[in-house]
Parts: structure tokens; sequence; C-alpha cells
């Protein structure tokens, strides 16, 4: 029985939920176990629809204002980002970070308009 | 892209029944130097998409065009630069499409090194050949044949790197941007970003898909729905909206894709060529059917409105399209202008480029 509990925990623990926001809304995404990607540093989510997506441990971030938002990244030791426009800055992650963990924390930030992982999505041709 | 054996095998006979020209051709025909006889092109003759002809496929309705050769006596698309973003695959050194490219771009590399794919499926080439294939007499013209293009490639879909391909596209002078493609899950930073080239006068083409979806109740959020982008869907030889064309609130136009026969492209399948040619063209070319190729024809017309305009803003680029619309389908119901999935209605290039001249 205990050790029912504990796999039971286990996998839980294995496909828990996830969340950042995005539009304004929490969305919740649930861990895929085997699934590849040519890149990188991709893991597989889906969300509640069933879609599936990946996450490279990078986050995206809008910044309302860049000089404020370099001392947010400061304050919570993101060291290694660029800019891919005027105001939507890549952020690449250290190892052991979590890209929602860090998307909630930035999204919070007054001086970002909105943050979320770097999704890898699949385009289909049309 | 949709392929159908059996309505392959069924025009293939239409063809033969119909005493349409057969015989195929593998040598590439002799080029044309810098003429502006479109006539010339041998391949020309199938393009029903541009130009209604009789001694082609009667089946095909004489208005399922979008009656652009009045539009070419005004502009052919000089001086506009178009960006094309594909999953990475073109043939730049295609006869019909080598002399309108000027430059090349891999997003996710951020180098020039796009792949040439000669023998691996070439989507890409397919749809930036319905844009500005040019007029040399290689075998058929695109929508813009004078417009110049950007293809940039971009192979893996993280959002970072669809940021790098359309800041490429603006920072390289294009003033518009076909995209055949989409994620039906659009994230935020790319609408955002989206929003802020449309700011600064740049227009945006998406195809609609391909799964005959209705996109207001199905699980979609896509590219070509948000405001910030034209949206397109496809037309069939009949003349109307075709089965598989996805439909919505926030598309905005429809143009040929084709649904029996198709349309008449660049080949996509590489140097083994498609099975979709019916006898009549060479390897180099195959009928294409999809939204894919919907909007880029959309895309070439827009190029000939900016061409003789050059100051549109994209909505004006949009309400244009819309305005000169034909209301296609006999079943069709529009309401204030607007068909659940005819959308504004079929793009006329003529009246377009009429309005975007007067404008």
């Amino acid at each position: 029985m205990r050790i029912l509990l504990l796999l039971i925990l286990f996998c839980d623990l294995s496909f828990s939920d996830v969340y950042y926001y995005e539009y304004g809304k929490k969305v919740k995404l649930t861990k895929l176990k085997d699934q590849r990607s040519d890149l990188k540093d991709v893991e597989y989510y889906q969300y509640e629809s069933g879609r599936k997506v990946g996450v490279k441990k990078e986050v995206l971030a809008k910044c309302k204002n860049m000089s404020a938002c370099k001392d947010i990244f400061k304050e919570q030791n993101l060291t290694n980002y660029r800019n891919l426009t005027a105001s939507i800055v890549l952020i690449t992650l250290k190892e052991g970070d979590d890209p929602f963990e860090i998307s909630q924390k930035l999204y919070k930030e007054d001086d970002i308009e909105y943050s979320h992982p770097n999704f890898v999505k699949k385009r289909q041709k049309r | 892209m949709i392929n159908n054996f059996y309505k392959s095998l069924i025009i293939t006979f239409i063809l033969i029944s119909t005493g349409c020209h057969l015989g195929r051709s593998d040598s590439t025909p002799e080029l044309v130097n810098d003429s502006d006889d479109i006539q010339a092109e041998p391949y020309y003759k199938y393009a029903w998409h541009f130009a209604y002809n009789p001694d082609f496929l009667q089946q095909i309705d004489q208005d399922a065009n979008i009656h652009i050769e009045d539009a070419w006596e005004i502009t052919k698309g000089e001086g506009v630069t178009v960006a094309v973003i594909d999953a990475g695959d073109f043939d730049i050194n295609h006869d019909d499409l080598r002399e309108n490219v000027i430059d090349v771009y891999n997003a996710d590399n951020n180098n020039s090194n796009i792949l040439d794919l000669t023998d691996e499926p070439s989507h890409g080439s397919t749809v930036a050949g319905f844009i500005a294939s040019p007029i040399n007499g290689a075998g058929l013209i695109g929508a813009a044949p004078k417009a110049k293009l950007i293809l940039i490639q971009q192979v893996y879909d993280t959002d970072s790197g669809t940021i790098e391909a359309f800041r490429y596209a603006k920072e390289h002078g294009a003033t518009i941007i076909n995209n055949s493609w989409g994620t039906n899950n659009v994230s935020q930073v790319i609408a955002d970003y989206l929003q802020e080239l449309k700011d600064e006068g740049i227009t945006i083409i998406f195809a609609s898909g391909n799964e005959g979806a209705d996109m207001d109740v199905a699980d979609i959020n896509d590219e070509s729905e948000l405001d910030s982008v034209i949206g397109v869907g496809a037309t069939n030889e009949s003349n109307d909206v075709t089965a598989y064309s996805n439909y919505g609130t926030n598309i905005d136009l429809i143009a040929p894709g084709g649904e029996s026969i198709g349309l008449l492209g660049i080949d996509d399948t590489g140097v083994d060529g498609s099975t979709n040619q019916f006898g009549i063209v060479d390897n180099n070319y195959a009928f294409e059917i999809g939204t894919s190729f919907a909007a880029p024809i959309t895309t070439g017309v827009a190029a000939l409105m900016l061409s003789v305009n050059p100051s549109l803003t994209p909505d004006q680029v949009r309400d244009i399209m819309i305005q000169s619309a034909d209301k296609v389908g006999d079943n069709a119901n529009y309401i204030n202008g607007f068909d659940s999935k005819r959308a504004y209605g079929k793009l006329n290039a003529t009246r377009a480029v009429k309005m975007a001249r007067d404008y």
C-alpha cells in the first residue's frame, strides 16, 4: 500500500501542472514524458485542450521600460539576455531555472507588460 | 497542401476529353529576355487563377480568376519588396524564381545559409512563385512579376525565431510579408510584434488553413485571425469557397487556392517532380491546392497596390481589398458584406489596384 502511494505521488510530481500568464489569463499545462525535439533543451507540455507545445529553457518578456527591466533582470539574477526588438527580450536561463517560475515572477513586475516561455509551436504549411 | 489521386485521374480524363494540349516536356523552355510578353510564358495558359482561358478546361468558371490582366496594364509590382517566411524549403535556383530573389535569410542560424533543398519538398518556392515568378519565358508568372523577394527560412518553430524572421524582413525593406503557415496557437509575443509591424506600415498576410474548420468555435487562436493581419481562405475552380478552407469572423478574404485541378505553380517536391502535372507541364511545375497558395496570390495583389500607391497603410490595403472584392457563392449569405465562410468575398485584382491608384 505504501509503495502504491509513493508511486502515485511520484507520478503526480512527474506529470504535475505548471502555469504561466498569456493574454492576461492563467494558462495551465501538464508536462509530457518521452517527447523529443531536434532542438536542445526543449521539454514538451500539453494544454488542457490536449494541444501539445514545446518549451525552451528561455523566457520572453516585453518591457515597458528597458532600463527598469534591466534592473529587474539583475534582481532576479538573469544575466544572459538580449533584445529581439526594442522592447522584447529573450532571456536564456541558467541550469536549474524553471521557465514557468521565471515567467510568473516577471509577469508580476509593473515594468514588464507580459512574460511567457519561449515556446516551440508546430507550424503547419498550408 | 491537399493531394487527391482520384481527382487527378478525373482531371486527366477531362483534359483529354476537352482536347487540351497534352504531351509532357521534360526540357526547360527557352527563356525570353526581359520581356513583358505574358503570353510567351509557356504555361500561362493554365493559370486559371489569373485569367479565363476558354481553351483550358471549360469546366472552370470563367469568373474563377482574380481578373488581374488589366491590373498588369497599370503595374507589375515594380519597386515593391515582399518577404516570404516559410519552413525552410526554397529552391532558389528555380528558373522561375531566381531573378527576383534579392535576399535570403536563415532565421534559425542568423545567417544567409538557407537550405537549397533541390531534392526535398520546397513549399516556400511554390509560395514565392505565386507572388513574383518573373516574366522570362521559363514557365509562368506570379501576381506581381516585377516585385522583388526576400526568402526567409525558419525550420525550428520557436517564438524567438519567428520574431527574428519578421524583424529581418522589416529591417531589409519588405513592405509586405507572406506567411503560408500557421500554428492555430499564436503566442502573445508574436501577436504583439505583428501589431507593431502593422503600426510601422508593413502589410502581413496569412493563409487561414486547410481543415475546413470554423475558427470561431474550434480551439483555434491562429495568426490568420489577428487584427494586424490579412487572413486569406481559398476559392475553387467553380468560383466559390473550397470545402477545406478554414473560416471565421476574423478572416478577411478568399482567393484562388484550387480544389479539383489546383493552381499551376512552381513544383514543391524537388527534382523528382510532383505527380500533379497531368502530363501537361514539366517536372519543375505542378498543380497545387491549399490556402498556402491563396495567400501569396493576395500578397502579389497587395504588391501591385503598393506599387501604384506606396503610401497605403496596411489597414488601407485591407479595406481596399475588401471593398473591391467579388461577392461569390450561390448559397452565400452576405450580411453587411460578410459571409461566414466566404469572408468579405473573393479578391478582384484589377478593381483593387485601380482603387489603390485613385485612393
